[in-house]
């Protein structure tokens, strides 16, 4: 699943570490999303979306 | 940086196993003593297994205890790669002993071999998610 997190985070001037902390999450777990190796869970999804004041297809982009 | 679930885990599995270091020896001591037979040889045999129940327990317990789905995720796999290596010696001994094979593997080769498979895959993630230097 494509995501544009990589952006966003950037745009928001946080690194990895900030984004991991706001999120409640691992380093690690932001790393592998921003590069697609795993796809949130829905929870999640949602506060990564709530967390940018976006939808959730704003940020995801589905394969299919 | 480890997860409140996993350092949960990693203390209480390190006081149950320190557990097995208890049991073991003595089952064993009594064993060789009384050279038990039936039902007292079959609860011998029990002790030492108990703990290992009890880390296959508190496994169970960081799975469901841990909020990060992607570290919950990894664990789940490193698990199945060592489930399939328990396997596989499971059954290359099995149809070793099929095909008229008279010895026996040495004990606990089974769980040697979880145990590797499981430390090999957790090791193999971890290099190949290697996280860079932080932006």
């Amino acid at each position: 699943m494509n995501n544009r997190l990589r952006v966003l985070r950037a745009e928001k001037g946080w690194s990895q570490a900030d984004l991991a902390d706001r999120l409640e999450v691992s380093r690690q777990s932001v790393n592998a999303i921003e590069t697609g190796k795993y796809d949130p869970s829905l929870p999640l999804a949602f506060r990564i979306a709530r967390l940018f004041s976006q939808r959730i297809e704003e940020i995801f982009e589905d394969d299919a | 940086m480890l997860s409140p679930a996993a350092r949960k885990y990693r203390k209480t599995s390190f006081m149950v196993l320190a557990g097995y270091l208890v049991l073991f020896p003595a089952a064993s001591y009594v064993a060789d003593r009384i050279h038990p037979t039936g039902v007292v040889l079959w609860m011998l045999a029990v002790l030492p297994v108990l703990p290992v129940l009890g880390v296959m327990s508190l496994m169970g317990q960081y799975l469901r205890d841990e909020k990060d789905g992607y570290k919950r995720d990894l664990a789940v796999r490193c698990l199945l790669w060592g489930t399939a290596g328990m396997m596989i010696v499971h059954l290359f001994s099995g149809y070793l002993r099929l095909f008229g094979w008279k010895g026996q593997l040495f004990p606990f080769c089974e769980l040697f071999v979880f145990g590797g498979f499981m430390l090999a895959a957790k090791i193999s993630y971890r290099m190949s998610n290697r996280v860079p230097a932080d932006e």
